[in-house]
């Protein structure tokens, strides 16, 4: 007699198994795609370069690689002259591959800021009398942001810095006594903070007349994210802007923010159905309404550089070796040919310079009659495997 | 999965160095215990000769559970010599477990990840244990034929099995989206668990049909489950490639070809992959089918003896599909250095075998009666001559004169068995054995004891005396398994991490007795310190640069978990310094946001020194310490050194504390290894 189980019984624990893994081939399929969102904005990247009067300038710049490895280390080079080279000014003492931010104060007067990495939380500074020759230690107790304009200084010495996680703080005088002045979400939750749905800070500067000036994402289209502490309560001064267009109908994103002599200058970034776009803004401080300038229109690419100078100007750098300068408030943009490989970031000014990069070696391209032409290379003692 | 590795190199010849002398160690202990028990059982037997036989009409083992316990003996025999290969010490967690479970939910992770971290604490005493509780395992299913020690090794199979299949195999994958048969699910340990199971029968099941039908059902159902499994749709089995990148499947085969292994063995495999990335719909749709119908005919298993037919030629086709899968696509499982077992197929065949024999088992009744016509009877046992053959099942009856328990008898016959220990020697019974029965002791019913037997407890000596070579074998394995499992549990136990880690990076320290140099710096409060003020204490000195970002913060957390391995008792009579590192972020304020940063500043026996730049340069010097700065935005090159001052002032341990990768494993290993020294230390008079 064979002992033979109940075939009902067989049956129920086949159609239960069969039940599981049908549950179970459903769970693990592919998955489906997200919902669709509407397009991201243009990513904020932190090399950037600024223009002086008389030439001088300053750049930062990631070299080595890859981020991975911890090989990657940013270099800040500063140029005395127009006419002159370029030369490795990298605050030491302090592993920068986190990133570094530099703040003008007044011409040749740098304060760094280390973007903190691995398992370094808070911020050393570094500051800088004579355009970055040589340097005094200074300290946040907090880690800045990895954004270009996380740092920012007024002619006083005042700080202003946004840290991970969106707190900003704000110094005496010489960079000391730190303070909290606000943060993302008590900005967010301000009437201007509402009016633009502030979802993120990326940029700090000081206004002409040294009030603290954030700029920030907005996720209510049209509405530009810039903001100014006036009589003890933030205030937006960017909604209405005029100019030779409106602001488009898309989320923006301040991808630059800078004080320079004359006033602030802003780079909004907007994705549109055509593609991003870059805008730039202008205000002259005093209580005046920002400028729009022309917009420009991106192409493909991620957006590589925002760069400054002090008398207004502009330079870009797109992803696709693309390149292209605005003279100032009322200008127009100018398309500059191809830009040489590796080129990471413009320098504007009257004699255009953009900034490539190999591996550990800088080079500085003019623009002339000709096209591009090499005019100084730097090379760069990265030392690499010393983070790993 | 942070606490899979160790960020050691699978190839550090130091821990292969411990592992190899760890296996030498208890292979000794090994073997020094079967010396004891074969002596004490020569011994035993000698002053005991023993008559033939057990109480009772005892059934032959069925050919079904031989085949189970005898096969999945060997695997766990043929898989713990596997886990002594060298690169298991650390292959095993980072490069078998957590590639395992990489795909699997967060939870099954969190769990895996769980035994993973106490491999990683423990890799050298985790892998002997898993080497000789595997062994042990295995040993013991072949020794022990039947009884409660045969029905413990099944369950023994099941336990380790299932610690295996969980920690091992992050449940045989089958949280994992690309669950399929052809790649093992559920897993080959899953079925070491069933045939345990089944080995763990009581002997009243053995010769139950049943058996057989529900293994041959529940395997049916099984197959139908992976046939849909594998037939659903949009999991990526009916691609052989997809847009021109090698689908599911082939990259699967693909993956098992670049495994180190025998040239031939990788040729059929790359040729197999090369023939579903050409064909997958094909292949796909043969294995689906193949699965299918195998489901079917297994589940013919309760269709009673009319399916017999169908049943042995399902079972044959399927054994055949497990060995090409098992050759073809799990690439047999052994190669590469980190190869665990054989694989899912040669198991899961084992148990389809054992299935359909367990369905033409002849019914108990039938082998009761057979075994009571072949019993010898009490007469004749007592008509054995020595060293004649004797049918272990014989019956025999005890004799009229009888010990009372565990007290030692000034005569007993060799048959003077109690109810409770015939139960007990059950297991010791083959079915035909030698007798080492003395010459005319056949025809005398008692026999004196000896004082050999008379020095051990009755019990002990009684039970021993009346084993055979199988029981003896049968509880050396159970102390194999018991050497391998005890250590590992404790191990498991322990989250302070086995110094052979430290050992492998840096090196063992290094041990002084001189006078150490002096200093007076500055503590992050802004106060003086000098190395005078801290004598009669043990001082654990180090050298950090308060802004780096690698190597510093982590020596800083080894310190602190020093300090808590230390505990309250010894903590107040120990200081942990260091003095800064960095020549240009240096004050007290840097030394203080790193104190907050690493959770120092909470630490009363924290002090961090800082002072002038001369004042720094003199101390690093005096410790052969070189700050070098760094251009380019490299942070400050400097040796992670500390030194065990002593409480009379005096250096007795240099250790290289460099981190290494820092993981939570390492950063143990060297908490442990500090928090020893200072032990030591203070423990010196």
């Amino acid at each position: 007699m064979i002992g033979s189980v109940r075939p009902r019984r067989a049956l129920l624990a086949a159609a239960a198994v069969t039940a599981a893994l049908a549950a179970a081939a459903c769970g693990s399929g592919t998955a489906r795609p997200a919902t669709r969102q509407p397009p991201a904005a243009a990513p904020v990247t932190m090399m950037t370069s600024r223009a002086g009067q008389g030439g001088a300038a300053w750049a930062v710049v990631e070299m080595g690689g890859p981020a991975a490895s911890h090989d990657n280390f940013w270099q800040l080079f500063t140029r005395g002259s127009a006419g002159g080279g370029w030369r490795l000014a990298t605050p030491k003492g302090v592993a920068d591959n986190g990133g570094l931010t530099v703040a003008q104060q007044a011409p040749g007067q740098l304060i760094t800021g280390f973007v903190p990495s691995q398992f370094l939380t808070f911020s050393p500074l570094a500051r800088s009398a004579d355009n970055g020759a040589s340097w005094s230690p200074g300290l946040i107790n907090g880690g800045l942001a990895a954004l270009p304009g996380a740092l920012a200084a007024a002619p006083d010495g005042r700080l202003l810095a946004i840290l991970r996680g969106g707190t900003v703080q704000l110094s005496a005088p010489g960079g000391t006594g730190w303070a909290k002045l606000t943060a993302t979400a008590e900005l967010a939750a301000t009437p201007a903070g509402r009016a633009c749905g502030l979802t993120q800070l990326t940029g700090a500067a000081f206004s002409p007349s040294g009030q603290p000036v954030l700029a920030g994402q907005c996720s209510r289209p049209g509405i530009a994210g810039i903001f100014t502490l006036s009589g003890g309560s933030w205030r937006a001064v960017a909604t209405s802007p005029s100019g030779a267009s409106a602001l488009p109908q898309a989320g923006l994103v301040v991808a630059g923010l800078a004080r320079l002599s004359a006033g602030d200058a802003a780079v909004l970034t907007a994705v549109t159905a055509a593609g991003p776009t870059l805008i730039p803004a202008w205000s002259a401080g005093q209580g005046r309404p920002w400028t729009l300038g022309a917009p420009l229109r991106l192409g493909s690419g991620e957006l590589r550089s925002v760069s400054f100078s002090d008398d207004g100007g502009l330079a870009v750098v797109s992803g696709a070796a693309a390149g292209a300068i605005l003279g100032g408030p009322g200008g127009s943009w100018q398309s500059l040919p191809a830009l040489p490989a590796g080129s990471v970031t413009l320098v504007p000014g009257s004699h255009p310079q953009v900034l490539a990069r190999s591996r550990t070696v800088l080079s500085a391209w003019q623009l002339s009659a000709g096209g591009w032409r090499r005019m100084q290379q730097v090379k760069v003692p990265i030392p690499f495997g010393s983070s790993g | 999965m942070p606490g899979m590795n160790t960020g050691l190199n699978t190839g550090n010849p130091t821990l292969h160095a411990a592992f190899m002398t760890a296996l030498l160690h208890q292979g000794t202990i090994v073997l020094l215990i079967f010396a004891v028990l074969t002596i004490a059982w020569v011994a035993m037997r000698e002053a005991r000769p023993v008559r033939a036989g057990w109480p009772g009409a005892s059934v032959p083992e069925p050919s079904w559970r031989a085949a189970l316990r005898i096969g999945f003996g060997i695997l766990w025999i043929v898989d713990g010599i596997l886990q002594a290969q060298p690169a298991m010490v650390l292959g095993l967690p980072s490069q078998v477990i957590q590639p395992e479970a990489a795909s699997s939910p967060g939870w099954v992770r969190e769990v895996v990840n769980w035994g993973g971290s106490a491999w990683t604490y423990h890799p050298v005493q985790a892998a002997a244990a898993a080497v000789w509780i595997q062994v042990g395992i295995g040993i013991w299913l072949l020794a022990a034929r039947r009884g409660p020690l045969s029905r413990l090794a099944g369950l023994a199979s099941v336990g380790w099995g299932l610690v295996v299949w969980v920690f091992g195999e992050a449940f045989g994958g089958i949280f994992a989206p690309g669950l399929t048969w052809l790649f093992g699910a559920p897993g080959g340990v899953a079925c070491y668990c069933v045939a345990g199971a089944l080995i763990a029968l009581p002997e009243r099941r053995w010769h139950r049909q049943r058996v057989g039908a529900l293994t041959l059902a529940v395997s049916g159902i099984f197959f139908l489950g992976m046939a849909m499994l594998q037939a659903w749709p949009g999991r990526g089995f009916w691609q052989g490639s997809l847009h021109h990148q090698p689908g599911t499947l082939t990259d699967m085969i693909k993956s098992m070809a670049r495994v180190q292994q025998p040239r031939l063995l990788a040729g059929w495999v790359t040729s197999f992959s090369g023939l579903v990335q050409a064909h997958g719909f094909a292949v796909n749709l043969f294995v689906v089918v193949a699965l299918a119908l195998i489901g079917a005919g297994l589940l013919s298993a309760l269709a009673g003896p009319r399916a017999h037919a169908l049943i042995r030629v399902t079972v044959i086709v399927a054994t055949v599909l497990c060995l090409a899968d098992w050759v073809l696509i799990e690439d047999i499982g052994v190669f590469g250095g980190l190869g665990t077992d054989p694989n899912s197929m040669i198991p899961m065949a084992l148990i389809l075998v054992a299935g359909y024999l367990a369905l033409r088992v002849k019914p108990a009744a039938a082998v009761s009666q057979a075994a009571s016509e072949q019993a010898v009877p009490v007469d004749a046992a007592a008509a054995i001559q020595p060293g004649s053959a004797v049918p272990a099942d014989a019956a025999v009856q005890p004799d009229a004169v009888q010990t009372e328990g565990g007290q030692p008898d000034a005569v007993q016959t060799e048959g003077a068995e109690t109810a409770e220990d015939a139960v007990q020697l059950e297991a010791d019974q083959g079915a035909v054995h030698r007798l080492p029965v003395p010459a005319g002791a056949a025809a005398a019913p008692a026999v004196a004891r000896t004082s050999a037997s008379q020095r051990l407890p009755g019990r002990i000596s009684r039970v021993l005396g009346r084993a055979d070579a199988r029981a003896v074998i049968a509880v050396w394995a159970v102390a194999i398994t018991v050497l391998g499992a005890f250590p590992m549990t404790a191990a498991a136990a322990s989250r302070r991490a086995s110094p052979v880690i430290a050992q492998a990076l840096n090196g063992t320290a290094a041990s002084y007795d001189f006078p150490a140099p002096q200093f007076t710096l500055t503590s992050q409060d802004g106060a003086p310190v000098s190395l005078a003020s801290l004598r009669g204490k043990v001082v654990l000195l180090t050298f950090l640069d308060p802004v780096c970002t690698v190597d510093c913060p982590l020596i800083a957390q080894e310190f602190r978990q020093a300090d808590r391995l230390l505990g309250a008792a010894r903590r107040h009579r120990v200081e942990l310094v260091a003095v800064v590192t960095n020549p240009l972020y240096r004050t007290p304020q840097y030394t203080r946001a790193f104190d907050r940063q690493e959770g120092m500043a909470g630490l009363p026996n924290w002090l961090y020194l800082t002072g002038s730049v001369s004042a720094l340069h003199k101390v690093w010097h005096d410790y052969g310490i070189s700050a070098e700065v760094v251009p380019a935005g490299g942070m400050i090159l400097h040796q992670d050194s500390a030194y065990v001052i002593d409480a009379a002032g005096h250096t007795r341990f240099e250790l290289n504390m460099d981190p290494g990768p820092g993981t939570a494993s390492t950063q143990s290993s060297f908490a442990g290894v500090l928090a020893s020294a200072a032990e030591r230390v203070l423990k010196q008079p």
